[in-house]
């Protein structure tokens, strides 16, 4: 999958927050998008992914050349767009597993058997140091930060997009928990030939990563891109850059 | 004589509480007709032969076998633990200006045909499956005692073959003696043609637990009105109540708690989910009484209206008369689905009709979760998922417990 934004503008309650962002985004290629709060970044990954709040008021959406900006969330899901959401919603009463399963039904078109299902989810877990009982609650319900942001990697890591929006998934995590989830990102990337954008403050993540291209945005617009030389020197100036 | 059963009944404020003189309870109410005399069936053959046609259909549908079958025409218990009485004396006659409640209770207790009296010996655990189903208009009494140290899980199926406008009405007397341990689910799946009364008066004594589980989801309407109390040192109550409507249904739940006893739990928990024109009245009330250190009492009540036309009125209200070392607090929350839980379940590929369904069945299978008893979990979930899916209160869907796969745990 190729994904395209371009000349993108996007506004929420009249107030325009993306101002026109052009970005290329192919699979087994990882953006990272790093920018002061406030700056647009998780409008525009909720944009990618349909949230019906966001208006695109100008601009394309494309997915192999074709515009996505037409499609229903679920449908941009089953293309192979993945949301990592900055704070999950908590679904009490509904299972993660059953959930998941429902889900990789949607995209899948079938549902996976349970023995497999669970042997996969497990061994996933595992991988993430993620809690074994955590598997048997409610979505997200009553998990910590940390166990939110290793359960929607989880999530990725059973769905197997081709190209995952990665919104902060370094914030609220202890030092050995950020590495934990770079090198499961790692992982799917390379086993899966998956592609991200990871929006994120820190450098401290990326530190564990391969980024292609380190954008910097800024009041709704990219204002540099380049290599980890960029992450240096926002570290030094800020993004007065 | 039973011991527990066949008692005269003083009506006198039998069963009133206090916030039925409260002017806002007053105001959101859903009043109840009665008739000025019940329409009973005729205990013919033929009657009595349809109902046992209608139970056996049921029990094959759901490879279980009822303990006991109750209605107007047919009564037969499989146990020696639920036994069947004709009620002998019962004082006074409902009239207009009793308390709605002890109208109501004067109504069943004037007209009932049937006492079903449940005993639960100590010592041992007891399950029992009791079939109830409206033929025509049904004033009955359950009583249920349960000894020291005794369990029970009782569950009651609500099932009816009424043809036109008929009133279940069944009046519930629940003791837990000392020790005891007591869960009892009722599952209301009558059909558009029957009304619901539903009188429950309970205690709980020292360091009993009883737990109720109700799930209102069949009848065109039901009235409601839960007595139950802590009364004993220890003593834990706690009642789960989900109800889920659609169409014209109304629910007026009435449900009063009390503490009476030092280190009592009495906890209300209570969920609606309300679709097409339907209506819910929750009304909880807590009831701290004096010299009940260490008491906890809670009320919540959620409700999540999935349609513009659905209503729901939560009035939580509690009443303390001792502060020390008393554990007290209500809530009551509704809204419409979360739209941002819509699209989070959206952007994981599910689409806008299912998660919809998802997010109603996460809701209601929070407070079905309680249900201890797995077959009486098993059909209320499938009964509930079934109507999530557009199917009429009143029918029984296929057991649907492999398409579901609960979380084992709702906390951490």
């Amino acid at each position: 999958m190729k994904l395209e934004l371009k000349d993108l503008r996007v506004s929420i309650e009249e107030k325009e927050v993306v101002k026109g962002v052009n970005l290329k985004v192919n699979q087994g290629e990882l953006h990272v998008i790093m920018g002061p709060n406030g700056s647009g970044k998780t409008t525009l990954a909720k944009t990618i992914m349909g949230h019906p709040q966001p208006k695109v008021i100008g601009g394309e959406i494309l997915a192999d050349g074709k515009s996505i900006l037409g499609l229903k969330p679920n449908e941009r899901a089953k293309l192979g767009l993945f949301l990592e959401f900055q704070s999950p919603t908590e679904i009490e009463g509904l299972g993660l597993v059953s959930f998941l399963n429902t889900a990789k039904g949607a995209i899948t078109g079938s549902r996976p058997s349970f023995k497999e299902f669970m042997q996969e989810i497990k061994e996933n877990a595992e991988k993430l140091a993620l809690k074994e009982d955590l598997i048997g609650r409610s979505l997200n319900f009553g998990f910590s930060g940390g166990e939110k942001k290793k359960a929607e990697i989880l999530q990725m890591a059973v769905l197997k997009p081709k190209i995952a929006i990665l919104d902060e998934p370094d914030s609220g995590l202890d030092v050995d928990a950020v590495k934990i989830v770079a090198e499961n990102v790692n992982a799917l990337m390379k086993m899966h030939g998956m592609g991200a954008i990871l929006i994120t403050h820190y450098s401290r993540i990326i530190n564990y990563m391969n980024p292609d291209v380190i954008h910097v945005m800024k009041d709704g617009i990219m204002v540099k891109e380049g290599g980890r030389d960029l992450i240096r020197e926002v570290e030094e100036k800020g993004y007065n850059i | 004589m039973e011991d527990h059963g066949n008692r005269k009944i003083a009506v006198e404020k039998y069963f009133s509480v206090p916030q039925e003189m409260d002017e806002l309870y007053k105001k959101h109410s859903v009043p109840v007709v009665l008739p000025d005399a019940p329409y009973f069936v005729e205990e013919t053959q033929d009657n009595a032969r349809r109902i046992e046609e209608f139970a056996s259909s049921i029990e094959e549908k759901l490879k279980i076998r009822f303990d006991a079958v109750i209605s107007c025409a047919l009564c037969k218990s499989n146990s020696g633990s639920i036994v069947i009485t004709k009620p002998e004396i019962v004082n006074g006659k409902a009239s207009e200006d009793m308390s709605e409640g002890t109208r109501l209770a004067a109504y069943i207790n004037a007209n009932a045909r049937r006492s079903i009296l449940i005993n639960a010996p100590g010592g041992g655990a007891n399950k029992l499956k009791i079939l109830f189903v409206n033929d025509c208009d049904m004033p009955i009494q359950v009583s249920i005692n349960v000894k020291e140290k005794g369990a029970l899980n009782l569950f009651e199926y609500y099932a009816s073959v009424a043809k036109s406008g008929s009133i279940m009405a069944p009046l519930h007397e629940v003791r837990t003696m000392e020790g005891s341990n007591v869960e009892i689910s009722i599952l209301h799946n009558e059909n558009e043609h029957t009304k619901v009364v539903s009188l429950i008066k309970g205690e709980a004594l020292d360091d009993s637990k009883l737990s109720m589980n109700f799930i209102y989801n069949g009848a065109i309407e039901t009235k409601a009105i839960n007595i139950l109390s802590s009364n004993g040192d220890g003593s834990r109550i706690h009642v789960n109540e989900i109800v889920y409507g659609s169409g014209d249904q109304k629910f007026d739940i009435n449900t009063y708690i009390a503490n009476s006893k030092p280190r009592s739990q009495a906890l209300l928990e209570s969920g609606a989910v309300l679709d097409g024109n339907s209506l819910c009245i929750l009304k909880g009330f807590a009831d701290i009484n004096k010299w009940t250190r260490g008491a906890k009492s809670k009320i919540t009540q959620r409700g999540i209206l999935a349609s513009e036309n659905a209503h729901i009125d939560a009035l939580p209200d509690m009443k303390i008369d001792y502060s020390d070392e008393v554990s007290a607090t209500h809530s009551a929350a509704t809204s419409p689905i979360d739209k941002e839980a819509l699209f989070y379940l959206n952007s994981r590929g599910i689409p806008e009709d299912e998660a919809r369904k998802l997010f109603i069945s996460a809701f209601a299978m929070k407070y079905m979760m309680n249900i201890s008893e797995p077959f009486a979990l098993e059909l209320a979930s499938s009964i509930v998922l079934g109507r999530i899916e557009g199917r009429e209160f009143g029918s029984l869907p296929e057991l649907s417990s492999k398409g579901i796969w609960m979380p084992v745990s709702t906390s951490r």
